[in-house]
């Protein structure tokens, strides 16, 4: 689940925030939307992966390796 | 010049009227909803007529208290503005220390700042009257800086309160009359002593 | 047996017949059923602290009252709110997309890790004592002189059950609406994410040629709202890292010095994060779920469906850039975020909010003459609360305002309350009307409306009643935070008091009202293992109306 992967790396990149920002709006702003932007990410990763595997169902041949 | 008092009695007023308004606007609804009727829908011009209001009340309350309120335009500018006195006041340990005589006294109308600082956790620095209402308040963080400008226009004596949680024990945090406000032609009479 | 151990034990005209619900129904009704365990435990607690309020109580110190505070909105918020919304929504979006769940194990094990965290998180409170309120302000979470290090782990161990129920219910809504179930035609991925989340309906304002929306307008709610849900748990999750690793340094003779964090940086993030709870997912999903139960109970189509779309993506858009309100009284807070997101952009939940009152009203209208049905009465219950609590946030959330309204019992009554009590509660019973009968198939008839319509009446004049007296109690100087001990607001206290008492009574009534209705082995069999085995919401060939 790359979904997993990157919400993990989103929670570790809150805790850098939270220890390296200080006193700057602009970083702030920019930490905001870098979590935004890559929660979005994260969510489109599931569509990825939906569409992946619908792929490999309608061509079993392929997903088996066969 | 309209104090908090003179505020929160508008706001009493002006939000109970909307209260018994919409209450009854539902009441309305529940009772008719439930009989035979006209059943069309909106007409655009109602739906964006309405949008408009909410649009103007929104953003109406902002300029309206930016001009009927005193302490907003002086809070907004008051890094522009040159303060006549200064009290600095420190917490640590859950302990208000004030510098200097307690109580601090104010001359009426005098544009004066209370520079607070937090050595550990995050409080609350509040001006009380002694019937328990609030005159101001603001956040005590620590690592920042905390600056109230505040103007006096009546006589009074004023206790300090923390009006953040600090933990079990900043239940209690207090200095009563650490604020004497004289020379004014107005006496506050929810915190005369 | 007497025909009320009779009826105890096997509910109302034979209780929930359970052998034919598919797993999803199950899961949903377990979800519910904790739910309202927890939001009891809520009530009771906030009972106990109302009357501390009034006199404080002899066997409580304050160590003991602030760890009540602590836990209460974490137990009313996770262990109630979610986990009702949680079994509510992950049931509704295999039933609305017409297709089978992507996971039934998922979903399950949801719903545990959810009530374990929350019971956890409980236990730092009630035992250790563990009391830095929901808001964390750093870095009395990392206090080791106020609290024990074994109370603050405990407390980040129950919240991290709840975020991993949490981020497992957003991918399983998410792969739901996206994925392509085995043996059906390919499902178009992407083209659902965009309409799920809101970017088809943004092209279309460019478009000439609109494009059809693919997934139903709840949907887009839900879609919606899980997105703020799922940035609300990385922020919550964080948070709860930053304080581990600080318990960790302590546990190992290091301690950290806690001014490497900037208290008010901290205080800004962790804000934003909270506020997508407060003014984000709830308004979202309280929107769509009006949306949704003013369209079952009319039978009609919603009114001004596009309008409907469009206000549910600009609440998300609004909910990311309003946390700032929070900061009005933080004089270090920039001027320009006070004024932008604190005044301006919070302004415009009063739109999007009147949008969707709006829109629930005149399609509940154009369907008139309706019965006063149980779920419509608490439908327009929970209309009343947001009408009456979302000005109370615009009001605090002005500069003039909240200079002398921040932390006092206004905020928390007649805001918070209200729009939870009597908005977001009211709506989820009006849904949980709504879905008894399809999360049942029918099998269950109400065992008393006389408890029903006094369940109603209570929870409304209880939960504005209490609002207004802590609305009162503020405007006249008391604090949120605090404890009185001389009796200065007893009089709002006692009012307020005897309006929790009736929420407690109304609660207690529904409850009764529920088990006797379902029965005592109804509610066991709903967490026995179903009997058929599929991953749709609603067994094959019975669809309920």
């Amino acid at each position: 689940m790359i979904y997993a992967v990157l919400v993990l790396l989103l929670i570790a990149l809150g805790v850098v925030f939270l220890f390296t920002i200080k006193k700057s709006l602009i970083a702030l702003i920019l930490a905001i939307i870098a979590i935004i932007v890559g929660y979005f990410v994260a969510v489109a990763t599931i569509a990825k992966e939906a569409e992946a595997e619908a792929q490999a169902s309608s061509n079993p041949e392929a997903s088996s390796g066969a | 010049m309209a104090d908090s008092i003179d505020v929160l009695s508008t706001l009493k007023v002006v939000y109970t009227i909307y209260a018994w308004i919409v209450i009854s606007l539902i009441a309305w609804f529940a009772y008719n909803i439930t009989r035979d009727g006209r059943k069309e829908g909106a007409k655009p011009a109602i739906f964006y007529t309405y949008i408009a209001i909410l649009v103007v009340i929104g953003t109406g309350l902002h300029f309206l208290t930016y001009h009927t309120v005193p302490w907003v335009p002086y809070d907004l500018n008051r890094h522009k503005i040159t303060p006549d006195k200064v009290f600095h006041i420190t917490y640590k340990d859950h302990n208000i220390t004030i510098e200097g005589e307690v109580p601090m006294l104010i001359h009426c109308g005098d544009r004066v700042v209370f520079d607070v600082k937090s050595e550990d956790l995050t409080y609350g620095f509040g001006i009380f009257r002694q019937n328990g209402t609030m005159v101001t308040q603001m956040q005590v963080v620590p690592g920042s800086r905390n600056d109230l400008l505040w103007i006096f226009d009546k006589n009074g004596v004023y206790n300090i309160k923390s009006t953040e949680y600090s933990g079990p024990k900043g239940a209690y945090m207090e200095v009563k009359d650490a604020i004497r406000v004289i020379g004014c032609m107005e006496y506050d009479r929810y915190s005369m002593k | 047996m007497s025909s009320f151990l009779e009826r105890l034990m096997n509910g109302h005209e034979g209780g929930l017949k359970h052998e034919g619900m598919t797993p999803m129904q199950k899961i949903a009704l377990r979800f519910v059923v904790i739910g309202l365990l927890f939001y009891g435990l809520a009530a009771l607690e906030g009972m106990i602290m109302r009357l501390h309020e009034i006199k404080p109580l002899p066997m409580i110190d304050e160590s003991h009252f602030f760890s009540i505070m602590t836990v209460h909105p974490m137990v009313g918020i996770f262990g109630s709110s979610y986990m009702i919304v949680f079994g509510a929504f992950l049931f509704l979006t295999p039933y609305l997309m017409k297709k089978p769940i992507y996971s039934v194990k998922l979903a399950d094990l949801s719903w545990k890790f959810m009530a374990a965290g929350t019971f956890i998180m409980w236990l730092a409170g009630f035992l250790f004592h563990y009391a830095p309120l929901y808001t964390l302000y750093w870095p009395l979470p990392v206090d080791f002189e106020q609290f024990s290090l074994i109370g603050g782990i405990t407390y980040i161990v129950g919240v991290v059950g709840i975020m991993i129920g949490t981020f497992l219910f957003t991918y399983n809504i998410f792969k739901t609406i996206l994925y392509t179930p085995p043996g059906w035609e390919k499902q178009p991925s992407w083209e659902l994410f965009k309409s799920a989340i809101g970017i088809e309906g943004l092209l279309n304002f460019f478009r000439r040629r609109k494009k059809e929306h693919l997934v139903p307008l709840p949907i887009a709610a839900i879609s919606r709202g899980t997105i703020d849900m799922g940035l609300n748990a990385i922020v919550i999750s964080s948070a709860g890292v930053l304080i581990l690793i600080y318990f960790l340094g302590e546990l190992f003779g290091a301690s950290l010095k806690d001014t490497w964090v900037d208290a008010l940086l901290y205080k800004n993030i962790f804000w934003w994060g909270l506020d997508l709870i407060a003014d984000g997912l709830v308004l979202i999903f309280v929107a769509g779920t009006w949306y949704l139960l003013a369209m079952l109970i009319s039978g009609k189509d919603l009114f001004m469906q596009n309008i409907a779309r469009a206000a549910l993506f600009l609440e998300m858009v609004v909910s990311w850039t309003v946390w700032s309100h929070h900061l009005m009284s933080d004089q270090g807070q920039p001027n320009v975020l006070k004024v932008v997101s604190g005044e301006m952009v919070t302004a415009f939940e009063l739109i999007t909010q009147g949008i969707a009152v709006f829109i629930t009203l005149v399609t509940l209208w154009r369907a008139r003459p309706l019965k006063m049905s149980n779920e419509l009465k608490f439908l327009l219950g929970g209309i009343l609360g947001f009408m009456l609590a979302v000005p109370a946030g615009i009001i605090q959330a002005d500069l003039g305002m909240n200079r002398i309204l921040h932390n006092t019992q206004w905020i928390i009554g007649t805001h918070v309350h209200v729009a939870i009590l009597v908005g977001l509660t009211m709506t989820l019973y009006s849904a949980i009307y709504v879905l008894l009968p399809i999360l049942t198939n029918n099998s269950v008839k109400l065992y008393s409306q006389k408890l029903a319509n006094l369940h109603f009446w209570l929870h409304l004049i209880g939960g504005i009643g209490m609002g207004a007296f802590m609305g009162m109690a503020g405007m006249d100087g008391m604090l949120r935070r605090a404890i009185y001990l001389n009796g200065e607001y007893s009089t709002y206290m006692i009012l307020a008091g005897i309006c929790g008492a009736m929420l407690l009574v109304a609660f207690a009534l529904f409850l009764y009202n529920i088990v006797m209705t379902i029965g005592i082995n109804g509610l066991i069999n709903i967490y026995k293992p179903a009997t058929i085995q599929t991953n749709e919401a609603i067994p094959p060939q019975k669809e309920v109306q």
